[in-house]
């Protein structure tokens, strides 16, 4: 059968594998991802595992690889993939040389740091020097006492002054100076001049605005408390020479060092640039063999060892039809580690319920991510998701309907889908580019089934095409046609008796009196759509009874069900049916004319209150002979269905149930059967349960029916946006003079970025949403169970998709979401 | 508003040339037939036209679930416009323009 039309068959396998072959066969599991593995040792502490150096050490080489990639100068290049996988003895060597690369680059780093900072003492020293020459050659008058300036405990004096020289950061300069004031009670002459250019933060890299300041005292006290102050405020102080001659003897020694750590810089930065280089080829590769291995070792902690034997253990689920590929890497495993005990893979029999697995590509996963949103389903029921490939996009289509929009939307994912191995490349972050190509083939399907609807619609950007030939035409002469501004078309003299062959008639889209015949249209198609839709999701229920071997499920529950539902509303719909064939405008008989034609709804209503109508001649109340003897039978019929379905299963259950004691008590004596104790409060608890289900199946095909009216609703609104945008913005622009041009020029941008936003992005979105929950609600709580867990294999695939975000952690793997290509 | 039932006849604004008689057309069912022949091929002959595949019975479940919406969704309009019970209501230039153009 069709690999989608329900879950894969799974089975619970044992695996008996030996400690050196078990490396391998993981390896060789990680990579088909076929295997979900069972935690044996859920008691145990992650620090007591078995394997936890193992993980710790690839955690230490996941952090150091993070670590150089983050000093790399741009994103590494993408991973080469490759199937040959690292021995134990390459993975040593791996970890040497990473950590080998990882303390270069350190040393680097620091080295780098280092003598940037020197070169940032330079560079203030040097600046210092310039700006405080304007200082002291400000004190001319002074220049006699340079002559006298004693060199005072090493310190610098000017005149009978010291003075302290350095920089700081220009916020602090207030406050700074503020203080120096305070704690000498005035007694300082401060004096500060700005560095223009920002300089360069060694260690974080950030600018730094400093000022240059000379405190100028007197007195050995003043001078240890402004030395806190400045220590305090994270001044920097350097020796500035009181004499001129001595400041440009130093200012050209500052000047060389600056010239030659410039080089030795430009070096160091060269040097460590060329490291980086060489191992960003390889930097991707060995973080995936690294996490690779983390992953391997974590699953294996999951095995739980043997004592005896010698051999590890472990549960996983399997798919039936991937066995042999998880025998292969068992087989695979023995043969490299050269153990002679062979590995064991064990079919295990169980009661549990296993996980559910839908194999998937890149086509179907859209649509069974759509399904497995509402609800994993049940293990081996029946996968809706086969289906909605095509409901989807038809159901969105019909509210969606436009050639034009249609076009747009096809168009844009054709785009996608043709680029996709490209764009699947770059990782994005943004979450709405990954939605948006992640269904790329549901929005292409949308796009193509839209162009349908809206040809038979007959609505692009609200004009309509006119291919075959309109089968309405003008009947009246130019006088009538000059005294009226609006007349209207008879259909009996006014129309060829022959639809346009494909789809809506062209003149319908001029007319003012469009939307109450579109309305009576799509409403009564939105009701044929919905109770066939509404009918398949019931049918679906019996494909479930007949796989789990239920048949009797069928009479009790499947038959009052569709009984019911066809009987009352897919009358309705035949209802309709004859009204569009039986009642015309060029019907001879006045009966079958247009002003006796019944209105179906009313009909409909009247049935289900069983009130009679009266003939108003010439037009009569039914619209065939035995009409109502029949809505009487049908409503009969499906009334009577109710009772079965409330009471069906439960009678069935009691039946067996009896039978089942029956037989029990024959065979075994002074044994209390099983279920008689529980039998009363079961049988009351089932029977809610039944009423539940029967009140809410009934409820539901009146509820529902009309829930697929926004088919119609969606639909009127879409065209109606599409009208109001051509008339009231694009017309504007059209049949001008030159001048025109320009009003067309920015009409067309008005009516296009409108066009994009609000009915392709908008309505879209809306329509996307309403079908999706006709999908959820209508359809599927027809027949879906979905009580099931999805299967979460061990997959490298898997791990590498979810990168950085989202590591557990313990580092385990990350919990399988739903997958992006 | 009013509208002349007695006297239906077409005007052919541009060159003057008016029928007065009363026209009656047939339905024609052409159409009926030409689509349900076409989507009937795709839904009963396409999906033995897919032998092999790894997802031949996906492509014949959509085949088939396709061919008949689509074509349900052709009929249904074609039968509700087989007899119009309200006809168009026009402004009288987009009926000239009409009766000179699509003639």
């Amino acid at each position: 059968m069709g690999s989608m039309f329900r879950s894969e068959e799974m089975v619970l396998c044992q695996l008996f594998v030996q400690p050196e072959a078990a490396y391998v066969s993981m390896y060789e599991l990680g990579e088909a991802g076929i295997a979900q593995f069972r935690d044996l040792n859920p008691h145990v502490n992650d620090f007591q595992r078995r394997y936890v150096s193992e993980v710790r050490r690839c955690s230490e080489m996941e952090r150091k690889l993070r670590w150089v990639s983050g000093e790399l100068p741009e994103p590494p290049p993408p991973p080469i993939p490759s199937r040959r996988m690292l021995s134990p003895r390459e993975i040593n060597m791996l970890e040497e040389k990473i950590d080998y690369i990882e303390s270069e680059i350190q040393e680097m780093t620091k080295n780098a740091r280092n003598l940037k900072s020197d070169y940032l003492s330079l560079i203030e020293l040097k600046l210092l020097i310039e700006k405080t020459q304007t200082f002291f050659q400000d004190h001319s008058a002074q220049r006699k006492l340079s002559a006298t300036v004693q060199i005072y405990n090493n310190d610098a004096v000017f005149g009978h002054l010291g003075f302290i020289a350095g920089t700081v950061a220009t916020s602090r300069v207030p406050s700074f100076e503020r203080m120096l004031w305070r704690i000498s009670h005035g007694n300082i002459f401060f004096k500060q001049a700005q560095i223009d250019q920002p300089l360069k933060d060694p260690i974080t890299g950030h600018e730094l605005q400093k000022t240059v300041f000379v405190v100028f005292f007197h007195g050995e006290q003043i001078k240890l408390r402004v030395k806190k102050v400045c220590f305090g405020f994270k001044a920097t102080l350097y020796p500035c020479p009181a004499t001129y001659k001595d400041q440009q003897e130093m200012l050209s020694g500052v000047e060389t060092r600056i010239k030659d750590l410039e080089m030795v810089l430009d070096q160091t930065e060269q040097h460590r640039r060329l490291v980086l280089t060489n191992i960003a080829g390889d930097i991707s590769t060995w973080m995936l063999a690294v996490r690779k291995e983390k992953a391997i070792y974590h699953t294996l902690n999951m095995f739980s060892m043997d004592i005896i034997k010698k051999c590890l253990i472990a549960e996983c689920w399997v798919p039936k039809s991937d066995l042999y590929i998880a025998q292969k890497a068992l087989d695979d495993g023995v043969k490299a580690s050269g153990s002679p005990i062979p590995s064991i893979l064990h079919h295990v029999p169980t009661r549990e319920i296993p996980p559910t697995f839908n194999r998937t590509n890149k086509f179907t996963r859209g649509f069974q991510t759509l399904i497995d949103s509402y609800g994993i389903a049940s293990y081996r029921e029946v996968n809706p998701a086969l289906y909605t490939i095509i409901t989807f996009p038809f159901l969105f289509a019909v509210m969606f309907g436009d050639v034009g929009h249609g076009l747009i939307m096809t168009a844009f994912s054709a785009i996608i889908v043709i680029y996709e191995k490209r764009l699947s490349k770059n990782k994005s972050d943004n979450e709405i580019w990954n939605i948006f190509f992640a269904g790329r083939y549901i929005i292409l399907l949308m796009g193509i089934f839209s162009v349908y609807t809206g040809l038979i619609y007959n609505d692009m950007f609200s004009k309509s095409l006119n291919l075959f030939g309109s089968s309405w035409m003008n009947v009246y002469d130019s006088e009538t046609l000059a005294n009226h501004t609006s007349l209207e078309l008879d259909p009996a003299v006014a129309y060829t008796q022959t639809p346009y062959p494909f789809g809506l008639d062209p003149a319908w889209q001029f007319a003012t009196n469009n939307i109450i015949f579109l309305n009576s249209f799509k409403m009564k198609l939105s009701i044929i759509f919905g109770v066939l839709h509404m009918a398949f999701g019931v049918t679906m229920s019996v494909v479930n009874f007949n796989f789990f071997r239920k048949p009797e499920m069928i009479y009790l529950q499947y038959v009052p069900q569709i009984l019911f539902l066809m009987l009352l509303f897919w009358y309705l719909c035949i209802l309709m049916f004859m009204k569009w064939t039986m009642y015309s405008a060029t019907a001879t008989d006045p009966t079958y004319g247009t002003s006796c034609a019944p209105s179906v709804l009313i009909t409909f209503i009247n049935m289900m209150l069983l009130k009679g109508s009266e003939d108003s001649p010439p037009c009569k109340a039914m619209m065939f002979d035995g009409q109502d003897a029949l809505q009487k039978l049908f409503l009969t019929l499906g009334f009577l269905c109710i009772p079965i379905m409330l009471f069906g299963k439960p009678a069935f259950l009691f039946w067996q149930a009896r039978n089942r004691k029956r037989h029990e008590v024959g065979g075994e004596r002074g044994e209390v059967p099983a279920g008689a104790g529980g039998g009363a409060g079961a049988a009351g608890e089932l029977l809610i349960t039944q009423a539940i289900h029967t009140i809410e199946y009934v409820l539901g095909t009146v509820s529902h029916t009309a829930s697929y009216l926004r088919l119609w609703a969606l639909s009127l609104a879409h065209a109606q946006l599409s009208a109001v945008l051509w008339q009231r913005v694009l017309r504007y622009g059209l049949a001008r003079s030159l001048a025109g041009s320009v009003t067309m020029y920015v009409g067309f941008a008005v009516w296009a970025f409108f066009t994009l936003a609000i009915l392709v992005l908008m309505e879209g979105l809306s329509a996307f949403l309403h079908t999706l929950r006709l999908h959820w609600v209508e359809f599927m709580s027809k027949f879906y169970d979905g009580q099931g867990y999805a299967f979460m294999p061990f997959s490298f695939a898997a791990i590498i998709e979810h990168d950085d975000e989202e590591l557990a952690q313990n580092g385990a793997p990350p919990e399988k979401k739903d997958e992006e290509y | 508003m009013a509208f002349v039932t007695e006297l239906p006849y077409r005007v052919a604004l541009s060159d003057g040339d008016v029928h007065k008689e009363k026209q009656t057309w047939e339905t024609n069912y052409t159409p009926i037939y030409v689509m349900t022949t076409i989507f009937a091929i795709i839904f009963f002959i396409g999906p033995f036209a897919i032998k092999k595949g790894e997802n031949k019975w996906i492509i014949k479940t959509c085949m088939m679930l396709a061919s008949f919406f689509l074509w349900l969704f052709w009929v249904t309009v074609y039968i509700a416009g087989m007899n119009p019970l309200v006809g168009p209501q026009l402004r009288n230039t987009t009926l000239a323009w009409m009766a000179h153009t699509w003639v």
